[in-house]
Formats: structure tokens, sequence, C-alpha cells
């Protein structure tokens, strides 16, 4: 269990007007909690403080107030050799890999156990056992700079992971990589975590990396945690317009174009269809809904949007439809009933809308 | 040429090396710990120390400041209370030792200074104490560059070593003034000379030579 209570983080910056020094406040009272096993997310846009906070786990940034617990251990009491060893079982990955480029892709897995003091077989039963895991095994020999980007991730991953950590720190470990890499490490972490149940924080600005392999997430705004709490309440009821724009990308999916010009009203009036957005998830996602609402209520049905994903392994749906016939209203309070997420988008004018 | 100026001349080659050789080593010795305590006492570096930095860096600049024929003289009394004498190659070795320390201590903190601050994150975040980090990330993260240095360092030693010759100190210096100039034998003053040439690309190809071997940050040097 990491425990995070009442986190600040200040800095003393130069006053680009004045020229003084001002007090730059990078984390604001962040306190979350992250259970063991889990992968927790923390995304933000540049500049949210994301980098820091996750610097404040292992006291690469000492906070200026608030308290750190790493299972139990309070870390912002430790200083010395005490954080050293606390340090040794968490592992960190990095966006530039930060590997050391004069040490083979065997040194540098092996660094943290020189570090720790293991004997010589130990150590090469070790390097051999965790680079077949990341499957970097056949590059023993070579230098960093002979490895594609994904490569040297495996290389820090398997770094990280040498001496048996309980928790796994990535700052930004996919941001330099290209999606179909991007996507083979996350798979890379997503094993580990169940292989090896040890706990991921990750940091990244792509809701597609939260989306992909996290269980739990905190969204970073300006210092501050503005929602928090599991992937899927987070994406089918985000809360904050932070949320919702960096979500925007991944899961809503815009009207199509012809529609962004056009007057909806909330009202209804003669004529008018009923467009509405649907969002449904698990079990939900998998129903026949479409046919059931025609089979129930007298209904035209027209899909202007469709749009299925997946949040880890579970479906996610979204739905622009517009509704006309006379039960329009029904069939939207059947859907309300089912606990389908449904947005009214408005009413728009048939006629209208075919002359757009 | 005579054998008798051919023997000067060997006497001579193995004088300039003996004087860069040693002062070489002993500049070495006491200029990289140097180098490595202003990089990690700079600011942003492991140990930031302000005072510790901005004395050994005034020293440094000093240092580096004093053309070398003044800062022979200069020191005369601390060369004669380490050696004795102030004349001869042993002597020598002293002035050329004290000028070169500040050169190769700049030189192995810029080294440093250029290696990514993201890998020493890295180690830090594994628990590696500030001593790991000089021994097992920022020197060999950092020789190839240091290489470079004292390869830079033995070049300089060689042009000040007969510098110090002029000034009774031995060496191929002392035979071009004496015999190449004040005798006016312009095929001695030319052997020395050439000599010189000889030893500076010995040494530039030497160090290159070791600089590339252990250098693994470029993709088509495999090794």
């Amino acid at each position: 269990m990491i425990r995070l209570r009442g986190i600040s983080k200040v800095y003393s910056i130069k006053d680009a007007e004045s020229g003084g020094m001002r007090d730059f406040h990078a984390l604001r009272d962040v306190s979350l909690d992250i259970e063991d096993g889990s992968i927790y997310g923390i995304i933000g846009r540049s500049g949210a403080g994301k980098s820091t906070l996750i610097r404040c786990v292992n006291m690469l940034e000492r906070p200026t107030s608030g308290q750190v617990f790493v299972n139990d251990m309070e870390m912002t009491s430790l200083s010395g050799a005490e954080l050293r060893t606390a340090r040794r079982k968490i592992g960190m990955i990095f966006q530039s890999f930060n590997l050391l480029v004069n040490r083979t892709v065997y040194g540098n897995i092996a660094f943290p156990l020189e570090l720790e003091g293991w004997g010589k077989s130990d150590m090469r039963d070790r390097v051999r056992e965790i680079a077949s895991l990341v499957e970097i095994d056949g590059k023993l020999d070579q230098y960093p700079a002979q490895l594609s980007g994904g490569q040297k991730q495996r290389v820090g991953i398997a770094r990280a992971l040498a001496n048996r950590p309980d928790v796994l720190l990535s700052d930004e470990a996919t941001s330099a990589l290209d999606p179909q890499t991007t996507k083979s490490v996350l798979r890379l972490i997503r094993d580990i975590n169940e292989k090896l149940g040890l706990t991921v924080v990750l940091i990244t600005h792509e809701m597609n990396v939260i989306k992909e392999i996290c269980h739990s997430m905190a969204v970073l705004e300006s210092g501050q945690v503005v929602e928090e709490g599991s992937v899927l309440n987070v994406f089918t009821r985000p809360e904050k317009s932070a949320t919702k724009e960096m979500l925007s990308h991944v899961i809503h999916s815009p009207l199509p174009e012809s529609f962004a010009d056009l007057q909806f009203s909330k009202a209804p009036f003669q004529g008018a269809d009923l467009t509405l957005q649907l969002s449904f998830f698990g079990t939900l996602a998998t129903r026949p809904i479409i046919s059931d609402l025609a089979r129930k209520f007298n209904v035209d049905i027209n899909i202007l949007v469709a749009h299925i994903d997946h949040i880890r392994s579970t479906p996610f749906g979204t739905l622009v439809i517009q509704l006309s016939g006379e039960e329009k209203e029904a069939a939207l309070e059947y859907m309300l009933d089912m606990k389908l997420k449904v947005e009214v988008i408005g009413y728009v004018a048939r006629s209208v809308e075919l002359a757009s | 040429m005579s054998q008798d100026l051919l023997n000067l001349l060997l006497e001579g080659s193995r004088d300039t090396a003996y004087m860069v050789a040693m002062s070489s080593l002993i500049a070495f010795a006491i200029g990289l710990p140097l180098g490595v305590v202003l990089s990690v006492t700079s600011p942003g570096g492991i140990l930031r120390n302000k005072p510790v930095n901005a004395v050994l860096s005034l020293a440094v600049n000093i240092g580096r400041s004093a053309p070398f024929v003044i800062l022979m003289i200069a020191i005369i009394p601390f060369t004669r209370w380490v050696v004795g004498t102030s004349i001869g190659i042993n002597a020598a070795v002293v002035p050329l030792s004290v000028a070169a320390i500040p050169f190769v201590g700049r030189v192995v903190e810029t080294s440093l200074r250029e290696i990514d601050q993201g890998i020493i994150e890295a180690a830090e975040s594994m628990g590696a104490t500030p001593f790991e980090i000089i021994r097992k990330v920022l020197l060999p993260e950092g020789l190839p560059g240091i290489i470079g240095g004292l390869t830079l360092t033995v070049i300089n030693l060689v042009g000040y070593s007969a510098m110090a010759g002029t000034l009774g100190a031995g060496g191929l210096g002392d035979i071009a003034v004496r015999y190449g100039y004040q005798r006016f034998m312009p095929k001695v003053m030319l052997a020395t000379v050439v000599i010189l040439v000889i030893m500076v690309q010995l040494c530039q190809i030497a160090g290159d030579k070791l600089a590339s071997i252990t250098r693994h940050d470029r993709k088509d040097l495999s090794d």
C-alpha cells in the first residue's frame, strides 16, 4: 500500500517580471491511496506536477510538506542509508530510459545487484532470469546504443525489477515510443504486474496508456488531484472538465461534422428528432439495446456514431443515435431505467437536418 | 650528424619523455579527484556545496590564468622545497605538474558534466551512495571524454616541457636552444622539432584509440 498524505511541493523560482524570487506550487495537498498489486495511473498535462509527484514516492524529490508511506514505511522520515535501502525495493523506469551507455545490457541489469553486493554467480543467474522475463536475453552483450527504443525500455524494466522490488514507478515510460512499441511495453508491464504481483504507479499524459493497463487513476491539474477512482468510473462518469477534455480523444466520439452547426433544442417540438448519446460498459455493452428499443417501442432509430472500446478487458461503448416516432420519450425513459448513461444532445428538426 | 649529436638528441628525447610522463601522472593523480569534486559540488551535482566549489573553482582559475613561464619562475621556492633544487628534469616536473593539475581538473569536470542527469537520477533511485555514483556511473560514463582531455593534457605538457628546457630543465627544448639557436645548428633545431611533432602525434593517436575503445554511445562502433 502506498499512501500519500497532504503532499505539497513548493519551489522558489525567479519571477520573470519583477526579477525577484517567488513561490511556485508544483503540488498542493495531494492525498492518494494506492492498493497493493494494482496498476495506478496518474494523468495530467505537462506542468500539472505528475513528474514531481511520482518522484516524491521514492524521495528523488522531497515534498515541502506531507507524508509518503510505502508499505507502512514513512519515506518522508528517511534519509541517508535508510532511504537508500528503502529505494532498493522501489524500481523506477524513465521516459528516456536512462541506461548507462558504457555498460552492456548485462551490466545495466546487474547494476542494482552490484549495489546490493550480490555474488557473481547469483548475479549472473538473476540477470539471465529477469532478462528472459522481459524477452531481452538475446542482447545481453550489446550496448544500449545498439538497441531500439522498445528494447531499451525492456532493459530499463529488467534493471528496475532485478532486486525484486515491491513497487515499480513508471515516469512516462512509453512516451518516447511509437504506438506499436508502446502497446508491447504496456503489455509487458501488465504481465509483470499480474505475474509478480507488484504495485505499479505510472504517470502519463496519454489516456490510452491509462485505458490499456490501469485499474485506478487520478487526474492531476495544477498540482491538485481533481478526480480519482477506478478507471471505469472515471471514464464513464467524468466530472471535471480537465478529465473530459483528456478523455475526448479516446472515448467520446464527436458528432459527425454535418451536425456541428445544427441548433439543438432542449424542448421537444413538432416534427423533431431526439438526438442522444449513450455510454455503456461491462455486460450492458454486449446487450442488443438498439433492436430491443425497436421491438418494444414505435420508434425509428438512426445510428450516427458507434464506437466500442475496451478499458483493460471491459467493453465500453459510445453511441450517438437519433430517435423519431411517437414513442421516443417512452424509449428514453426505458433507457434511463436500464441505468444506461444517456446524455440528451437535443431535438432537431428533421427537415433542417436533411437540408444541411 | 655526428654520433655525439645523435646521442644528445636521444638523451634529450628521453628527458622530455620522462618529464612529460612524470608530470602527467602527478597531474592525473591530483587533477582527477579535483575534477570529480568540482563536478559533484557544482549546483545540481550529487554533493552540491557552494563554498567548496567556489574556493576550488577560484584556485583552478588562478592556476590556469598564470602563463607557464611565469608560473615556473614564481614557484621556484616551492620546487626547491620539494626536490631540493630548481634545475634539472626532476625540478621541471614540479611546475609542469602544477600547471597541468587545474587543466586536468577542468577537463574532468567538463566530461562529467556532459553525462545525462537522468542516468545519475536512475542510480539514485536504485539506492546508490554518492561514492558509488562517482565510481560506477560518473567515471565509467565520462571515461571517453576524460581520456580525450588527458590526451590534450599530455600534448600540452610536451610543449611546456620544451619551454621548461630553456630554463635549465634539460630535454629537447634545452637542446634546441643551446645547439640549434645559440650554436647556429639548424639541423639540430629541425631534429628537435621533428621529434616533438612525432611525440605529439603518437600521444594523439594513442589517446584517440583509447577513447574509442571505451566509447559505446554510438551505434556504428560495435564494441
